[in-house]
């Protein structure tokens, strides 16, 4: 059930009345919230509704044990074996096949006849976020952040609440657990900023992104032979822009859903592209996963605290185990790996040199802007292309360029000049327009979404294609 | 000849309407928040049920066929019939149309 359809919208128009109803049955409206987003989840495939069970209650079981254990080699004991276990049923799903193809590749190299049989088993959509919930969960607990919940109902809830389930954002067990344990106050409902996140995402993902993607980024990544230099440019700006677009739409839907239900998710994106350093960028882009990586996998590998190399070290180690998380592919690696090299080079000119495009003068900052912009442009090849010798192919068209002529048109550029402004308009322009919509009538509280829906119906695709990252 | 002042209303009647459009606004105040964004939620599907009824008549002619989804889908072609009838969803069908037929999203492949 993707959330610009007719299908999400019925069920929202279900859902929303009877969770606020049952809001003085607090229990009730878990219980209830539960259903629906398992309902939520098992309209993809119900076969994968029993993991997501198994893992909710497997890490309710598993914090309810570390609670009960003082002993602290115990505590890491168990805190191992959780962790072990969670990724363990991520490899499963998500890496095995790449594994055993790599293992027969590596034996092959050798000499050596190495035949695994890969089980033909789908991929359970989402299983990264939900491993990445589960994660935060364990980890909280074992550091003594948010004390294990007495409730397997919150925390299946956790888990399964409908508007992270798929792609997040990725919510702190310490941030949301609090919030289940009394009933919502309506009045945290911003009903101004939730309409707005929800109607903008809409516009992001069906007008901006599918148009740009199926028009010209697809068909350009698909046969890069048959483009010319400056199409082959263009569609590694035009993917910016839509995974920009996909991507965020999806958590600013999800964020604005679960407001209108009572509950607040953190912020995902900070308009990403205007970053002036790549520092800079991971703190604006995804930022739910950028800070998860930095507390549960940079910070406890050591961080800053060991030293210049060991810091580089650590750098690169967590944005190659990021870029592994995307997918299993080396062009996911590779990606991850340009990422951990950049950002450690940030760091060497600014230990070394004292240089930091972030802070300075105004030519300084615009000169990090744009060389912060070719570097995530240039590692989004990566990201996008099927493999990784695709990736350096799509480059080698780049250099040789088959002279063929441009074939982006006029609506096209002019969609991804629309996806870039959402870059470079000040915060306060949106701020201006949400405060207009909370002081408008409630008449023209219903005309704006009317009209926007009716103009994205206007403008956009037939059909809606998936969110990008459902496949993670 | 129509007079104009039957299509675009007068300043009188803008004024009646204003006078309409701050009476809602006096009930926003009176409204819980939920009951708010249900009134937004339920008042936008309405629109949009009547602006586009088609739809919803296509959504329910791809879902498996039974009782329910029959009698759905006859009521959604009512909708249609007399949304069309009272040519409320004319401006949204002749925006597509006029879309679809600009040219603006056909597709280039490249090289031939």
């Amino acid at each position: 059930m993707l959330f610009p359809t007719i299908d999400f919208l019925l069920f929202f128009a279900v859902v929303f009345p009877i969770t606020w109803s049952l809001n003085d049955k607090n229990t009730l409206k878990k219980a209830f919230l539960v259903l629906v987003s398992y309902a939520f989840y098992a309209s993809w495939n119900w076969r994968f509704a029993f993991l997501l069970l198994f893992s909710s209650t497997g890490n309710y079981l598993a914090c309810r044990l570390l609670s009960a254990t003082t002993s602290p080699s115990r505590r890491r004991l168990v805190t191992f074996v959780a962790v072990a276990l969670n990724l363990l049923a991520l490899a499963y799903f998500k890496y095995f096949d790449f594994l055993a193809a790599e293992l027969m590749n590596f034996a092959g190299f050798f000499g050596l006849d190495l035949e695994i049989n890969a089980p033909e088993v789908p991929l359970p959509v989402a299983i990264s976020f939900l491993t990445f919930h589960g994660l935060s969960y364990i980890f909280d607990v074992s550091r003594k952040k948010v004390e294990a919940s007495k409730s397997l109902l919150d925390v299946v809830l956790y888990m399964a609440f409908f508007p992270h389930l798929v792609a997040g954002p990725i919510v702190r067990a310490a941030d949301f657990l609090g919030q289940l344990s009394k009933k919502s106050d309506p009045k945290h409902i911003d009903i101004a900023g939730s309409f707005s996140l929800i109607l903008g995402g809409l516009v992001k993902k069906v007008v901006i992104a599918s148009h740009i993607a199926t028009l010209f980024v697809d068909p350009v990544f698909v046969n890069p032979s048959d483009f010319g230099r400056l199409d082959l440019i263009l569609a590694a700006y035009g993917y910016a822009i839509v995974i920009y677009c996909d991507f965020s739409a999806y958590t600013d839907i999800a964020i604005g859903v679960a407001n209108l239900l009572g509950y607040q998710f953190p912020q995902n994106f900070n308009q990403p592209y205007r970053a002036t350093s790549l520092r800079d960028f991971w703190r604006r882009w995804h930022m739910s996963l950028s800070s998860w990586l930095r507390d549960y996998l940079y910070i406890p590998m050591g961080g800053d605290r060991g030293g210049r190399w060991a810091t580089y070290r650590n750098l690169m180690v967590t944005m190659l185990l990021g870029g592994l998380w995307h997918g299993a592919g080396f062009q996911f690696i590779i990606w991850g790996g340009l990422h951990g090299f950049w950002l450690a080079l940030e760091r060497f000119l600014k230990e070394t040199f004292g240089f930091d495009s972030s802070k300075g003068a105004l030519g300084v900052r615009v000169l990090g802007w744009f060389v912060t912009f070719q570097v995530v442009c240039a590692a989004w090849i990566f990201f996008r292309s099927p493999s990784s010798s695709a990736a350096l192919e799509y480059f080698g068209w780049i250099i040789r360029d088959s002279g063929a002529p441009s074939t982006a048109t006029p609506f096209v550029i002019a969609l991804m000049l629309l996806g870039f402004a959402t870059q470079l308009t000040r915060p306060e322009r949106y701020e201006t327009l949400v405060r207009w919509y909370a002081d408008a009538s409630l008449a023209m509280k219903v005309a704006v979404p009317s009209l926007t829906i009716l103009c994205i119906g206007i403008l956009g695709p037939k059909g809606v294609a998936p969110f990008i990252y459902f496949q993670f | 000849m129509t007079d104009e002042s039957e299509i675009w209303p007068t300043g009188a009647r803008l004024g009646a309407t204003s006078a309409r459009l701050a009476a809602i606004s006096s009930v926003r105040v009176k409204l819980s928040r939920p009951t708010q964004v249900a009134v937004i939620v339920y008042a936008t599907m309405v629109v949009l049920l009547l602006a586009n009824p088609q739809a919803l008549a296509n959504w329910l002619a791809d879902l498996q066929q039974n009782a329910i989804t029959e009698a759905a889908r006859s009521a959604a072609e009512d909708v249609v019939e007399v949304s069309s009838r009272l040519g409320l969803s004319a401006p949204y069908e002749a925006a597509r149309e006029a879309f679809l037929k600009s040219g603006w999203i056909k597709r280039d492949r490249g090289r031939p």
